[in-house]
């Protein structure tokens, strides 16, 4: 009898359970599963969108490797990536220390220094930015005011273009900043005390208490942000006129994507492309899983 | 607990919110709106909205809907439209790209229009439509002739006290001689051939050698010494410091905000429609030449082409009040009028007389320079071929690489040669 | 003393003045963009200044009509209310299905857990062009269905974030409600539900920026001017072939961030709380 009713308990918490996660279990169905498994059929084809797909093996693949501008997208990505989210988290943690003192005026200049992440993504900073870096564009109009005077073309040189970019992503730094702060501030103070009393210095204290403290959060950023910022599409697209000029400097992996499929028709290249992208994407994660297991899953504390 | 589940399932079933979809700004019923798309510039964005306001003044049951981006973006969100069937009533449309529409079914045969009597073509001469009929079925009719031409400062040329040059007979020799002397004696440069498209540039070049840019496979040329010479005037002006760097002459502005209007170019590479907008921008007299002649050329590089078409798609929702309005900008003279052949010289003969009496100063200078090129214009190439699309982007990118000192002059030209003969292939 | 006294208020006299550059610094952008927008278009070149010779506030106006056949009232309707169904199918569902995944022990739990999981570290870039194939199909392009429908299936972030929150709330309140009589649904909807308040408004701000700033999704579905978002209308705008109306842009731009910075200054606690929450957890 017992047996019985634990096992219609079950039955019924079954029930329950997925009818409450139907609304993503659905989804997840409809717009992720079905498109992946279209997307991984189309990447082995040559299908142009208006026609039938055609399976042309792993023709895709064989013709990204020897495609130059596919190679160029991958150096300019991983350039973006590997540059902008480093120097965004270590201004963010060095701004972060500087707050982490009880000034009342702490909290307004967190709120200032928020905005530009607040705001960043939007197509107006986005239109603004290309402005600003032109050759008659407000920076160079700065600089002539300290006596620089230059006409240099900060978003038509290939050299420079991409930092545009660069400069975009670092200078929303805030939400990180905040991050770090909330983490700082978790740092039992009793380490510290512990450590004034051994006679540690400040540096000290920084290097043997702050920084152990703080790294697995910093990492675990890090690593989010490399992966956000192997698909970054739409700042490199306003900002490079939808083109990757110049010189395809700014052509990131995802506006190349973008290219092959809606200008180009290439539908099934680009699905190749797409999960070439997920194939580095997953080593990313991979190493996020296998470094740390503080941070992630909740698996032990199931049910009651 | 049956009844928890009822309660759950329908809460589920409220959240899936099919049936609350209405849509904002709701779709009027076919019967009175249609969309009209263009790629243009400030000055053609206005006298275009201008003429849809006359049409919507004079039949008030058709409102107009308008779509406008400038030439790269426009393709991108055609072919997206196309992909999605909801291309709008009627597009602008361009001769390199027609065959290719065409042959995936996405325009509409406009016969029956002219059959019913909606589109009147009884006032041109049928050579003018030739450009917009495939296999015996017009897809798009002409909106003006055009010719690819140079246009030039000559108060620059008078303060550098060179005599402007004879347009038929002038040289790529001569050209260099003159961007020269005029760096020296003015300190004004030149720009970069063609920027947004430098097919256009070289491809003169080429049809002066006996051959063209596209093969029925592949490239249509073999010798790419006219190719070579395309590149090697514009890096000897660049390293004589005649030339407008790349990393300024590339960052795509809009006329006003180009290096031409500011004065800090004495020649602009243009379609000779665009001689209007460039004019609006540049706010001083300018000139029309033709491009320049290769030595011991062997045909004419020039051609009339039509400038664009307006095309109705096969997806149309509402290609009767597409053709109505075709007809419209076509004929009407008071349009015309307004329009002021912005999009090339007309073409029925009635509108063409008529505007060829009234024409202000600027426009005149279009028709004298149609009718000079039409004496110096070889027979126009068949329509680009699939592929053309990314061959231009693998042009464009080499010519990058070859200005910005990326890539040797040699190297960039074989590889326009191998990669063209690839992607075309 | 004294001296120590001294030193403690040049150094925070000091470390307020970095702050405060710094601070300006990093508005400067903004700042000149909001200026540019009461400027002459003349006066944008080759300025850095952040006060206009005069100001012009015919700019908004003229950006406002946009090409007079469209106007921005539609834009900023289309985009409310693109952003808010989505925010409330987003927000709704998540706390549905963190509730399901928090504190129902069905079978395959953890499984279906994980692969949500998975689903957030997946590149839009992978279900882009099927998604836009199927929608095509089933003739959602040009309507805002394709934008909006699947954020009725909850977002894997908004329910990460409100499961954490359920689980910190003790079991006992679910039981003496259960002895009331209440059902599952009955718990989630009057219990929980209030008590993740925090969790939802977080999960609101954050939908509510994430879609008014979506770019791609408009870009790739919305083709007809009537139906573009106000971000979509100001890449338009500012096609740099089409347009030189800068100050219009500006103006437009300007006006297009001040839903945001209004729920910032609203709900600020809320972010950062949403913030910390994620990032210090993943």
């Amino acid at each position: 009898m017992k047996h019985i009713n634990r096992r219609t308990r079950t039955l019924m918490d079954d029930a329950a359970g997925y009818a409450f996660i139907s609304p993503w279990l659905l989804g997840f169905i409809a717009f992720s599963i079905i498109p992946i498994l279209f997307s991984l059929y189309y990447s082995f084809t040559d299908y142009d969108i208006l026609g039938e797909p055609v399976f042309n093996g792993l023709e895709n693949f064989r013709r990204m490797a020897g495609d130059q501008l596919f190679w160029q997208s991958l150096k300019v990505t991983f350039f973006y990536a590997f540059v902008s989210v480093p120097l965004r988290l270590l201004f963010a943690f060095f701004v972060a220390m500087l707050f982490n003192r009880g000034t009342r005026a702490i909290r307004f200049y967190q709120a200032v220094y928020y905005v530009p992440s607040l705001v960043g993504g939007s197509i107006a900073v986005a239109v603004m930015w290309r402005r600003l870096f032109m050759a008659d564009g407000a920076l160079n109009a700065v600089l002539a005011k300290f006596g620089i005077i230059t006409e240099y073309s900060w978003i038509g040189n290939p050299d420079t273009a991409i930092w545009t970019l660069i400069i975009l992503a670092v200078w929303q730094f805030g939400s990180s900043m905040l991050i770090f702060l909330a983490g700082l501030r978790q740092i039992p103070k009793e380490l510290y005390e512990a450590a004034s009393i051994d006679g540690a210095g400040a540096f000290r204290k920084f290097l043997n208490i702050t920084v152990p403290q703080i790294t697995p959060v910093l990492f675990f950023n890090l690593v989010m942000q490399l992966i956000n910022g192997f698909t970054v599409f739409t700042q490199a697209f306003v900002v490079s006129g939808g083109s990757g000029d110049p010189l395809n400097s700014t052509l990131v992996y995802a506006l190349y994507l973008y290219q092959r499929a809606f200008k180009f028709y290439n539908m099934g290249y680009s699905s190749a492309m797409a999960w070439v992208l997920v194939l580095i994407i997953g080593v990313m994660t991979g190493i996020v899983f296998k470094t740390s297991s503080s941070w992630v899953f909740y698996e032990a504390k199931e049910g009651k | 607990m049956k009844r928890n589940l009822l309660i759950i399932a329908l809460a589920c079933l409220l959240l899936v919110p099919g049936f609350v979809f209405a849509q904002p700004a709701a779709e009027e019923s076919a019967s009175g709106t249609m969309r009209l798309a263009w790629w243009g510039n400030p000055t053609r964005d206005e006298r275009t909205l201008k003429a849809a306001d006359m049409f919507m003044a004079k039949y008030p049951e058709i409102k107009i809907e308008t779509e406008t981006t400038g030439w790269g973006g426009y393709w991108d969100k055609m072919n997206t439209q196309a992909a999605a069937g909801s291309l709008p009533d009627l597009m602008q449309h361009d001769y390199a790209y027609m065959l290719q529409w065409v042959s995936r079914n996405q325009l509409a045969d406009l016969t029956p229009y002219i059959q019913k009597g909606i589109i009147d073509l009884s006032k041109i001469n049928d050579s003018f439509l030739s450009g917009g009929r495939v296999n015996g079925k017009l897809y798009g009719i002409s909106l003006g002739t055009n010719a690819v031409c140079l246009t030039y400062d000559p108060a620059v040329l008078a303060k550098a006290g060179i005599p402007e040059p004879d347009s038929a007979t002038w040289t790529w020799e001569d050209f260099e001689r003159i961007a020269l002397e005029i760096y020296r004696k003015t300190g004004v440069q030149t720009i970069p051939f063609f920027t947004t498209d430098p097919k256009v540039g070289f491809d003169n070049m080429i049809r002066q050698t006996g051959a063209a840019t596209f093969g029925k496979t592949g490239l249509g040329f073999t010798d790419p010494s006219a190719l070579r010479e395309f590149y090697a005037i514009q890096l000897r002006l660049l390293d004589a410091g005649a030339l407008i760097r790349p990393e300024v002459a590339f960052v795509t502005v809009t006329p006003e905000e180009g290096e031409f209007a500011k004065g800090r170019s004495w020649v602009e590479f243009i379609w000779s429609n665009q001689f209007v907008s460039t004019q609006a921008a540049a706010k001083r007299p300018l000139k029309l030449a033709l491009l320049p002649n290769i030595k011991n050329a062997k045909a004419k590089g020039t051609f009339l082409k039509p400038s664009m078409f307006f095309s109705i798609p096969a997806s149309a929702e509402n290609p009767e009040a597409a053709a109505k309005f075709l007809n419209y900008f076509l004929n009407d003279i008071t349009v015309n009028d307004m329009l002021m052949g912005e999009r090339g010289v007309p073409i029925p003969d009635d509108v063409r007389d008529h505007m060829s009496t009234k024409v202000d100063a600027i426009n005149k200078q279009i028709f004298d320079y149609i009718s000079l090129a039409s004496k110096n214009a070889g027979p126009i190439d068949p329509p680009d071929p699939a592929g053309s699309g990314e061959f231009l982007k693998m042009v464009r990118d080499v010519t990058q690489e070859i200005l910005y000192k990326r890539i040797s002059l040699d190297n960039g030209v074989s590889k326009i040669m191998t990669q063209g003969n690839q992607i075309l292939k | 003393m004294t001296n120590y006294k001294l030193k403690h208020i040049l150094g925070q006299t000091a470390f307020h003045i970095v702050v405060i550059l710094l601070g300006f610094l990093m508005l400067y952008p903004i700042l000149w963009m909001v200026s540019n927008s009461f400027k002459d278009n003349a006066e944008i070149f080759n300025s850095s200044s952040l006060i206009p010779e005069t100001f012009r506030f015919d700019n908004y106006v003229r950006g406002w009509k946009f090409n007079n056949s469209v106007t921005f009232s539609t834009f900023f309707y289309n985009s409310f209310y693109y952003t808010i169904l989505s925010t409330i199918g987003a927000v709704l569902a998540s706390s549905l299905v963190a509730y399901g995944f928090a504190r129902v022990p069905f079978r395959g739990r953890s499984f279906w857990y994980g692969c949500m999981f998975m689903t957030m570290m997946i590149p839009y870039q992978v279900v882009m062009v099927p998604q836009f194939i199927i929608f095509h199909k089933l003739g959602w392009i040009n309507s805002f269905k394709p934008l909006i429908i699947p954020q009725f299936a909850g977002l894997p972030f908004f329910i990460f974030l409100m499961v954490q929150f359920i689980r910190q709330i003790p079991y006992e309140l679910d039981d003496s409600a259960k002895i009331d009589g209440c059902n599952r649904f009955m718990i989630y909807s009057r219990i929980l539900f209030p008590l993740i308040k925090p969790a939802v408004i977080t999960s609101t701000i954050f939908s509510f920026y994430w879609r008014w700033d979506d770019f791609l999704g408009p870009l790739l579905f919305l083709n007809k001017p009537r139906l573009f978002t106000v971000s979509l209308a100001l890449r338009m705008f500012s096609d740099p072939m089409t347009s030189t109306d800068w100050s219009a842009i500006f103006a437009m731009g300007t006006l297009t961030l001040l839903p945001v910075l209004i729920i910032f200054l609203i709900f600020q606690k809320y972010i950062v709380q949403g913030l910390v929450t994620t990032g210090l957890k993943g």
